[in-house]
This record gives C-alpha cells, structure tokens and sequence, in this order.
C-alpha cells in the first residue's frame, strides 16, 4: 500500500512538471500583451516605447521565456506563487481567500448529489420497470439535459421575485457568519449537485442492475438471506465502485468548473477568479490556478484509486 | 416612467424649498465661461429638509479598477469607487442634474474679459486626509502633472488640458490659470469629475504616478479606510471636512458585483441600497415597485455607434457610408437591444443633453434618423448603385469586441440583418478577444466595428476631438477631412452661445453626410435604489458628474 501511494505520488510530478510548461508554452502563444490590456490600448499606445518596456521590464515580462518560467517556479516552491500582474495581492492570498468559497461548494454540491442520486438509484434499479422507476428516470433526464447555469438562474430569478430573496452579494466564510455563508453556498451546491445527483442515479441504476445479476448475488439469495441484506452486504458495495469513480471526477470538475455557476450567483470563487484573469491576461494568476486544477484532479484521482482498495477486497496495490 | 425633465426637477425642488445656497454660473455651455465671479453665498446640503446622519450606504460597484492613478484611467471603474474621496476646483452641482456648475475647493472665481485669464480663490483651512493643509501649490501641481505628465505616466484627458500655457500660484490661496486662447468648454474641463485636486506631497513621494497608491489622500467628503480586490472599497466619513452640511454617511461600502442583473436584484432584495449600470429587465421590475424602490434612467454620455474603415475599400466612399447611415433602421436595432441597453432615439451627433444639441422632434424628422425608412432605402439603394454596388456587398468584415455578451450575440446580428435587408450588404461577425481587439483594429483588417465610445466631459469639442479628429486617439476608422477639423477648431474657441450652436449645426450636417460612423443613439444608464436612500439626484447626467455622495443620506 505504502508503496503504491509512494509509486502514484513519483508518477503525478512528471504529470504536473508538464503541465506547467504546456500552460506556460500556451499563454504566452495565446495573442494579447498582459501590459497594454492592463493599461488600456488608448494608454498604452500612448507611451514611448522606452516606458512601455519598463511597464514590462516590473511585470519581469521582458526577460527570456526560461527565465520567466524558472521565475515562477521560483515563486511556486516559495508557497507565494508570485503576484497578479493586476493588484497588489499575491496569488496565493487569492487562492486562500477565494477557495475556500469554492471548495465549499464543491463538497456541498457532492454530498448534495449523493444524498439524492445514491438512494433515487437504488430505488430505481431495484423497481426496475416499475413507476417509480419511469419517474426516476425521467426526472433525472430533465436535469441532465438542463445546463447548470440556466438552472442557477432561475433559483436567483425564483428567489428574487416570488421571495425577495437572493444569495448575500458579500463574501461570508463558514466560521465566520455560518447562517450568511450556508445563504451564499447552498444556492449553486443545489444547483450543481442537481445535475451530478442525475449522472449519479443514472451509474447508480446500472452499476446495480448489472451486480443484481451477479452469482455472489444468487448465491447470497440461495444462502436464504433477506432481501434488505443481500442489497446492502452484497449488491452495493460492489456496485458503488463505478460511483465512486465519477464521484471522485466530478468533484475535481466541481472545484475547476464552476465558473458560470459562481457567475450566476455572483459567488466570489475560484471559477470566477479565473475567468477574470483570462480577459486580463494575467498570466501568473492564470498559470497557477491552472497548477492547482492539474493538483486537484490528481489527487482526487489517487483518492479515488484508494477508494477502491478499502470498499472492494479483491483490488490490491500490489 | 416618465422621464424626469430638468423644467419639472427645478419645479419639485423649487416647491420642496430647496435649501441648496451655493453660487451657481449660468446655465448655457459657453456662458458659463463667459461668466464674471459668482459670490459665494452658502455650502452644498441634501435638498431635503432635516437629513438624518450616519449609516452605512452599500452601493453596487462593477468592476475593480486596473490600478488606481484616476488621471492615467480611461476607466469609470476608477473613478466610482474613488470620487468621494476627493474635491474638484469647481463642481457640477449634483442636485440639478449637473447643469450648473457651483464652487468647489474655489469659493470663487474670476475670467478675465478676453477669456484667457481664470483665477481661482480658493477656500481656507482645507485639509488633505493626511493633515497637509491645502495650498495653490497642490492645485499647480496637479494641472501641471495633468498637462504635462512626466515620463512613464500617461495623462488620459490631456486634451482638455491643451490650451493651457501656465498654471501659476499667485499666493497660497490664489490659482491662475492662463489659456492660450479663449477655450469654449474649459470650466466643464475643471467641473468633471475626473478634475480632482490631488496633494503635491504624493505625487512628490511616489514621482508623480499613483497607479499602486491605492489611498493617496484628497480633500474629498470621505477617506480611504478598505479594499479587498474583487470584494469591496469602502471609504469613511472625513471628520474634519470643511463643509460642515455634509457627508451624512458614516461610510459607503462599495460592494463589487460585475453582473448588471445582479447588482439591480440585489437592490430589489434590499442586499444593497443602491446601484447604477443595472440591467434593463430588473429596471423594469424595479418601476413595478415604486413603494420600495427608486428607478430612473439617466441620460449616458456614451454612443452606440458603428465605425467605418474609411481607409479602405468599399467604406472609402462616403456614398456607402451614408447609405448604411439611411438604411438601417435606429429604431429596430434599439427595439433587439431593448433588454440589454436602453438606446436613445431621437439622438444625433451633439448629445442630447447639451444645449447646443439638435432638439429631439427634429431629429427624428431628419433622413436616417427617421422611423419611416421606406424613402430612406430608396435614396439608400441609390447611393449604393452610383457608388458602383447595385447588387449590395458581401464579405464585409464587422468587428465585435469581446467574443460573448449582448454585444456579440444580439447587436452585431441583429445590425447584419437589418443591413442585409435594406440595402444588401452581407457582412460577416468576427468576435474578438477584448485583449486583442484593437491590435486587430490597428492592424486595419475589418471594415467596421461597433462600439460604445464615451465623452469625458459634455461637450463635442471634446468627444468630435477624441472620435473624428484627423489623427485623434479613438479615430479607429482613420477617418480624415480637413473641413471637419476646422470646424471643431472654431466651435472650441466659440464663446458665443449661439455661433457655437450654428457651427455644431454645421458640423452635424457634416457628419450626415460623410458618416465615419452610424451613428446609433446615445444610451441610458439605468439607476435604481431602496426609498430609504435620500438626497439622490434623479436628472444627473453620465457617468463623469456628481459622484462624490456627499449630499445621499439614509431614513431609517
């Protein structure tokens, strides 16, 4: 096991080691000059090539591609991981201020997803063909096919003109004002954990029709044991596996994608962060919320290889 | 709503005992200037009687500023969120709409006979939020750094500035300034809100740029006390201010929301108590609510326009120009936009709410502008066949900033139908990054390009001079004529009201017909905010006046 995760943890630097030049390589071929969007065209336009360059030269833009890169590098190893082209803060007090938001939502919107997509599945595959099955299933289709953002919008919409309600337009943390930040984050946790509630009673539905199957399952059946324990002991520990996976995925996506969601409800976030820096062209922002992404994804990848081991007896990390 | 007409405001104030004493200057653009000392008579104050104070007033805010020097912004972000932290030499007077101009930091002030001399006395004991005492050295500092910048800061509204040839401090309460030639607009210059007075102490200390000085101190109703990037600004009362009337506030917390529709539902929801640039839609539900919520909208002094490349071919010919100018219908293109932006019809050139402006009744007579268009295609489709394109045009370039919003998604195609349509011209979208949108319109490659361009002051000798100018900084379409230039030369050396009037007539009629842009309509800014908010000035106009919120307070 140790050296699994030893083994795992030695392959994931390679991983991210490239994905640092790839983004660095990709924003600096991407057109548009950090300096003249930071200034205004009609300002910068305006200044002699000579102040220009000094614009460049403290944005440390002017120094060769490697320089620059063993720059941020530099930065990253520090736990700083430089500052915004744009303000005065560093991107790491960007990352503690706004992630935390972002995090939240992401693990409300999982949990969320669960509490309703596990047990909707189950009911489902075990009424399989059954009415509850057709509602199930339909319902899931409907929030399938509806995107996120549309579904964000119309929770703002409903709030504001049936409830004069909307989500607190100031950032409010968890310790800090529970009651205003459960208001800020309950809104797109719904609204994104809807939609993965809906993938989820959809894997959970097969993965369990598919073991419902099994002959572990007709020999606990033949055994003689009831119905209730064959599903929990038997079926669905080894039907969770497939939801575990996609849970695991969607978390990582949650975390990096809910840029239009934190949009509709104006939620400070990461994803919004983002977006920002993209049209600003501040490369460093850019570059390390992309770092933290590729991070993400692969530990929530680790995590859920783990997940494995520890719910199904016959994986090992040998 | 009705809109609220400045005859109907100055009545309601009027009949309200309006306890507003201040020395005001004629009305009228160049009278103005023409003006001798008005003797000052009394201090600013919220137009209601018994204002209550303190309180914190949350005002939504779109965007952060990109830094934080307002001399060296193009930006309006910079200059809601730090306005009220400083004081100008003259001011438009926020509660008539901006349509005179009181005194500010100068209680008073005289203008020589032949216009050339403007001296400026200015009040005593003002101090800068930092204790400095305010001289004429500060004023001389700031217009010095303002006309000639040092090297490496950029001074945005330079040209406002130009036919200045000295700023001098005739003793430390006493500023001069002296003009080259006689300048039409130059109190408006001084009257914007972007004409603060800033401390020549840090523009000492920082060698005049204060693009990372983030509370470099002013004179102004409210100090600097927080900004969280992409959160909020907040400024405090300034205790030892020297208007005693005024602030009311204890402090305006500046909420930072970018989206139009939520910063307008987040009025409506009482999470915030008043907020500008909200979107069109939630204005509408806010008319709804005249119990629990202000709405006007208020005129911009922005225009939603199209240029030309008139470089290139087929908008080099100004036969073409004007047939798009006549073809395309004002009114449908607002009517696709009406959710999004509320356009002004009715609009030429001149805006609106100038008095040298073409009044609205005969505009919406005049070819082009008109609703009925079936007379202008005819003469549109004319225009066309002379110019040698009788069949219409295709592979026209049409440049959009940005590559999603309503911008891209509802004007341009809605702007290609109608275009398509009426004479023929088939042109193609091309969205681009706002990062790189005007590398590609310097590189020339387009045809036309939409855009809201805007005015730093209202007045056209100032925006003509920025937008059509032979050479002029947003002159994108490279549009040139001699003609034209000469006569915004003279309409900014005018002093006479009624000759200046004449020349922009003129003008206007020019630019009809060679058309370096369509010309579009100015455009709305829609305001709402709780009842509880008082002392707001519903007729202001754009974006540039009164935003200092010395005179808002709350009745709770």
């Amino acid at each position: 096991m140790f050296h699994y995760l030893l083994r795992r943890l030695l392959i994931s630097i390679p991983t991210l080691f490239g994905v640092t030049i790839l983004i660095f390589i990709v924003m600096r071929l991407l057109p548009g000059d950090p300096t003249s969007v930071m200034f205004g065209q009609e300002t910068f336009g305006a200044l002699s090539e000579a102040d220009q360059q000094r614009f460049r030269q403290a944005l440390g833009l002017d120094e060769p591609l490697y320089r620059q890169y063993l720059n941020w590098m530099g930065d990253v190893f520090s736990g700083d991981l430089g500052r915004s082209f744009w303000r005065t803060d560093t991107v790491r007090d960007l990352i503690v201020a706004r992630g935390p938001i972002s995090a939240q939502i992401a693990i409300m919107a999982i949990v969320f997803s669960w509490i309703i997509g596990i047990p909707l599945g189950i009911i489902s595959a075990v009424r399989r063909n059954t009415w509850p099955d057709n509602l199930i299933r339909a319902t899931a289709a409907v929030f399938l096919s509806i995107p996120e953002f549309w579904l964000a919008v119309v929770i703002v919409l409903v709030g504001v003109l049936y409830f004069s309600w909307r989500p607190p337009v100031e950032r409010a943390y968890l310790w800090e004002d529970p009651w205003k930040n459960l208001q800020l984050t309950l809104g797109p946790a719904v609204a994104m954990g809807s939609v993965a509630a809906a993938y989820l009673v959809r894997i959970t539905r097969s993965s369990i029709l598919e073991v419902l199957h099994a002959d572990f399952v007709r020999t606990a059946r033949a055994k003689g044991l009831r119905e209730r324990l064959v599903l929990t002991r038997h079926v669905f520990r080894a039907a969770i596996l497939p939801v575990i996976t996609l849970s695991g995925l969607t978390f990582a996506g949650l975390l990096g994608g809910s840029v239009v969601v934190e949009t509709a409800f104006s939620v400070p976030g990461l994803g919004a962060a983002l977006v920002k820096a993209l049209s600003e062209r501040d490369y460093i922002v850019i570059q390390n919320l992309v770092l933290l992404y590729a991070v993400i994804f692969t530990v929530m990848n680790l995590v859920v290889d783990l997940a494995y081991g520890w719910l199904d007896p016959r994986v090992r990390y040998e | 709503m009705e809109r609220f007409s400045r005859r109907k405001f100055i009545g309601t104030a009027g009949a309200a005992g309006l306890a507003l004493a201040t020395s005001t200057v004629a009305r009228p653009t160049s009278a103005r200037a023409r003006q001798a000392t008005p003797e000052p008579s009394g201090l600013i104050q919220a137009p209601e009687p018994n204002p209550k104070r303190g309180g914190t007033i949350k005002i939504g805010g779109f965007a952060d500023p990109t830094h934080f020097d307002l001399d060296q912004s193009p930006s309006i972000a910079n200059l809601y969120p730090q306005a009220p932290m400083y004081d100008n030499l003259i001011r438009f007077n926020p509660l008539d709409g901006g349509q005179t101009i009181i005194p500010d930091l100068a209680e008073r002030w005289e203008i020589s006979e032949d216009g050339l001399n403007y001296t400026f006395y200015l009040r005593s004991g003002v101090t800068f939020h930092d204790g400095e005492p305010l001289t004429a050295d500060d004023v001389v500092a700031t217009f010095e750094r303002r006309r000639n910048p040092p090297e490496g800061v950029v001074s945005i509204r330079q040209s406002l500035y130009t036919a200045i040839t000295a700023v001098e401090a005739v003793d430390p309460q006493t500023v001069r300034f002296v003009l080259s030639e006689p300048q039409a607009f130059f109190l408006e210059a001084l009257a914007t809100g972007w004409s603060v007075v800033l401390s020549k102490k840090s523009l000492d200390d920082n060698n005049g740029d204060l693009r990372r000085v983030v509370d470099y101190p002013g004179t102004g109703p409210y100090r600097f006390k927080e900004y969280t990037p992409g959160v909020r600004w907040v400024v405090e009362r300034n205790p030892n201010y020297w208007n005693p009337n005024v602030p009311y506030l204890d402090a305006i917390e500046r909420i930072t929301i970018p989206a139009a529709k939520d910063r307008g539902t987040a009025v409506l929801t009482g999470d915030l108590d008043f907020a500008d640039h909200v979107s069109v839609d939630v204005y509408q539900e806010a008319l709804n609510r005249p119990d629990e919520i202000g709405a006007v909208m208020n005129p911009a002094t922005w225009a939603f326009t199209v240029t030309f490349n008139v470089t290139r071919p087929p908008f080099n010919d100004p036969r073409v120009r004007r047939a798009v100018h006549l073809a395309v219908s004002r009114q449908q293109l607002a009517a696709a936009y009406a959710q999004t932006d509320d356009i002004r019809m009715g609009t030429r050139w001149c805006h609106p709410s100038s008095p040298l402006a073409t009044p609205e009744e005969e505009v919406l007579k005049l070819p082009g502008y008109r609703e009925e268009k079936d007379e202008d295609i005819a003469e549109a489709k004319r225009l066309m066949e002379a110019a040698g394109y009788p069949d219409g045009l295709t592979d026209v370039v049409l440049l959009l900033r940005g590559t999603t919003g309503p911008g891209v998604e509802i004007y341009g195609p809605a702007f290609q139908d109608l275009l398509r349509r009426s004479i023929g011209i088939t042109c193609e979208l091309r969205p681009v990054d706002g990062a790189v949108y005007f590398d590609v319109v310097r590189g020339g490659e387009f045809h036309m390009t939409s855009g809201v361009p805007a005015g730093a002051i209202n007045d056209p000798s100032d925006y003509w001079g920025q937008w059509f100018m032979t050479g002029a900084a947003q002159n994108y379409g490279g549009y040139s004529n001699p003609e034209f230039d000469d006569l915004l030369m003279r309409i900014g050396r005018e002093m006479d009201e009624n000759a200046r009037r004449d020349l922009v007539r003129q003008a206007e009629d020019l630019l009809d017909q060679d058309c370096p842009m369509f010309f579009h309509g100015w455009g709305n800014i829609p305001r709402i905010w709780r009842k509880d908010v008082m002392g707001i000035d519903q007729n202001v106009l754009g974006t540039y006046m009164c935003f200092k919120y010395d005179t808002l307070w709350l009745d709770r």
